[in-house]
């Protein structure tokens, strides 16, 4: 395994679990929007 | 190129790598979210209404009949010819609704009821024989009945008939087996409930009004038009008491609920029975429960003060058909958190349900297997539990 693949998969993970939890962060607040737009549009 | 790996340092593997390393990530994040304390704060708060419905002394349950069907090929065949469990049920041409030389799933409540209507509810036995001539599979009809006897803390004793089963035939047998005519006669029921409008829980209708069509009858919200008639049409003439969504209390330490849910075959909406038994807890009382039993033990948490749960009696609806799947493990495991001390199940429990849970050290108190029930893994015909403190 080269040293550019562990680092590779070291950078992943932490963006991985950044991501995911940026996701499931923004999904109420994603809902919230769409509660505004309806009351919008 | 050759710089980079001789540093170890190659672009290719390092974008691999990352790709890995990210899908990873992303997984293993998923896992430790749903199984983490922080999947809970997504979750709308649910504060305890801590509702008093008071206390009584007792309960009782006789199980009248359990065994709805007898074949469960033969029931899942006449479904799924019919087109599928979304399907109206009126429309099976099952008993009592058969038109003339009734074919499965083209039949109707209106050129069913037609035929019978005159024999209601006088004269079963001819209504029955035409259904023997005429309707889809008449022979796997059975019904799902019990009578509830609590005792309040005063010792006034209270008498309660849940659900009227399917067959005219079966059910009448049953209730005259149990005493339920005479009880009906005497008028010493204090009123009839129905859980839902399945054809097993309440196409029975007539067998009760025959011997008492004065008697007040609790129905939950979302009858369908055909049910609504069809207890005109069965010869009641007393009050009927039609239960909206939500905790109805009806004597000391007793209330109907009503869960407003879609259920197959077309129907809508089940009530169920919770009893605050006193020094001893709550006692969760069902036809077939469709709400689910997480949903029937957190319904009673978040809605009713009581100090535990102490039993749960009836149709506990996970395997109806004895089919298996790993869900439902997880629904016998998710049990033991309610920590009943006393299960009194069967019907559309499933015998494979109930010997799992006999396998997980559940208290299930096991029956006689007699009057064509068929295993004693669970509460049989004519089978009696009782809910009091020791």
């Amino acid at each position: 395994m080269s040293t550019g693949y562990k680092i590779g998969i070291f950078v992943g993970i932490i963006l991985g679990v950044l991501v995911y939890f940026a996701v499931v962060w923004a999904l109420p607040v994603m809902a919230k929007w769409n509660w505004m737009l309806t009351k919008i549009t | 190129m050759a710089g980079e790996e001789k540093k170890g340092l190659n672009r290719r593997d390092f974008v691999k790598g990352l790709i890995v390393g990210g899908a990873g990530g992303a997984i293993g994040a998923m896992g430790i979210y749903s199984y983490g304390p922080w999947r809970k704060s997504h979750f709308a708060k649910v504060t305890p209404k801590n509702i008093d419905i008071g206390e009584c002394r007792s309960v009782k349950v006789t199980n009248i009949s359990e065994t709805s069907w007898f074949e469960n090929k033969v029931l899942m065949g006449d479904i799924k010819g019919a087109g599928g469990l979304l399907v109206n049920q009126y429309s099976y041409n099952w008993p009592p609704f058969a038109e003339p030389k009734g074919q499965l799933g083209k039949g109707s409540y209106e050129k069913g009821i037609k035929e019978i209507k005159k024999w209601l509810p006088h004269d079963l036995e001819r209504a029955w024989q035409f259904q023997i001539e005429n309707a889809v599979h008449p022979e796997n009809a059975g019904g799902f009945s019990c009578l509830i006897e609590m005792e309040l803390l005063d010792g006034t004793k209270k008498k309660i008939l849940q659900d009227a089963g399917w067959s005219y035939n079966w059910m009448d047998q049953a209730y005259r087996r149990e005493g339920i005519d005479r009880m009906l006669e005497r008028k010493e029921i204090d009123l009839f409930m129905v859980s839902h409008e399945h054809f097993d829980h309440f196409w029975g209708l007539p067998v009760v009004y025959k011997y008492n069509p004065e008697i007040v009858t609790y129905i939950p919200e979302g009858f369908y038009q055909e049910g609504m008639q069809y207890i005109r049409d069965s010869g009641h003439r007393g009050k009927l008491v039609v239960t909206k969504p939500g905790l109805t209390p009806l004597f000391p330490g007793c209330a109907l609920y009503n869960f407003a849910i879609p259920i197959i075959c077309r129907v809508y909406g089940e009530q169920s029975w919770y009893f605050n038994v006193k020094d001893a807890g709550m006692v969760s009382v069902t036809g077939c429960c469709h709400q689910g039993i997480i949903q029937f033990a957190a319904t009673a948490k978040d809605t009713i003060k009581y100090k535990k749960n102490y039993g749960i009696y009836g149709g506990l609806h996970i395997s109806p058909f004895e089919d298996w799947d790993p869900k439902y493990d997880d629904l016998v495991l998710s049990m033991r958190k309610y920590e009943f001390e006393k299960v009194g199940c069967n019907h559309c429990t499933g015998i494979t349900c109930a010997k799992k849970f006999i396998e997980a050290g559940y208290p299930v108190i096991q029956g006689t297997a007699r009057f064509r029930s068929k295993d004693k893994a669970y509460l049989g015909n004519g089978d009696t539990i009782e809910f009091r403190a020791a």
